[in-house]
């Protein structure tokens, strides 16, 4: 059997809950993107190596791409059309990426990978509590200046021109960290 | 005093988050790099799945979706 870091279940688990909150709060858009995530998910499972891959990107062309986008990004209005057919010009490539010829690499897990695997999570966990709380604090009381969630803090930079190109610029190395890893050199 | 709690846990799993990529780096031996660790969960399929989805919602939901947030 194929080792997981997280088992397919506890991510799917995340998806549906994800979708279910989205849908609660009236997100509706949100609760589309979760829930087709979810069904990714279940079609990755049960038939992870029978589906025909859309193809092998190759990090060069998936940089470019990622930078192209990333460009648009900086340069438009947040929530604009420009910048939201920009990130949906990505989607293209994301799905050839995740359904990419499978390279069976896999391998048990060392003490040490799994000790950082623990680290990551738990820091990943901190941020959804404090989220959560935040969310349903500010949902209780109708105040969102004393329970700030993410974007209630984050929106303020954003809408100013070099919050905006800071905050892309590193939501883009996290990209390019995703596509050096998804990716042929 | 509640507040503050929640609030608090935003920075320190971000100082915590910059404190282990610092770690990982100066010490490869005790943690496993970011990018290494990436690149071995990114095998799986199901892992690009939610983690290359979690990352454009991201993108999504600050960036795209036109009209009032």
């Amino acid at each position: 059997m194929k080792y997981k870091f997280i088992p397919v279940h506890l991510w799917l688990a995340v998806f549906v809950i994800g979708a279910g909150f989205q849908w609660w709060r009236g997100s509706k858009g949100d609760f589309v993107i979760f829930g087709l995530i979810a069904l990714l998910l279940i079609l990755s499972l049960i038939r992870e190596s029978e589906i025909t891959y859309l193809g092998n990107p190759r990090f060069v062309i998936a940089a470019w791409w990622l930078a192209l986008s990333t460009s648009i990004l900086m340069i438009s209005q947040i929530h604009s059309v420009a910048s939201t057919v920009s990130l949906l010009l990505l989607l293209p490539l994301l799905l050839s990426i995740i359904w990419r010829k499978e390279v069976s690499k896999h391998s048990p897990p060392t003490e040490r990978r799994r000790i950082t695997s623990r680290l990551w999570i738990s820091l990943a966990l901190l941020l959804s509590l404090s989220e959560m709380g935040n969310f349903f604090g500010s949902y209780n009381t109708g105040n969102d200046l004393q329970y700030p969630t993410l974007t209630v803090l984050v929106d303020p930079v954003i809408y100013s021109t070099a919050g905006r190109i800071v905050f892309v610029f590193l939501w883009s190395l996290i990209g390019v960290e995703l596509l050096k890893g998804s990716t042929e050199r | 005093m509640i507040s503050s709690v929640f609030t608090l846990g935003y920075f320190l799993g971000a100082i915590g988050a910059i404190a282990l990529w610092i770690f990982s780096r100066t010490t490869p031996e005790k943690v496993v790099p970011l990018g290494s660790l990436l690149q071995k969960m990114l095998e799986s399929r199901t892992n690009r799945v939610a983690l290359i989805g979690i990352w454009w919602w991201v993108g999504w939901h600050f960036f795209g979706q036109p009209g009032p947030n």
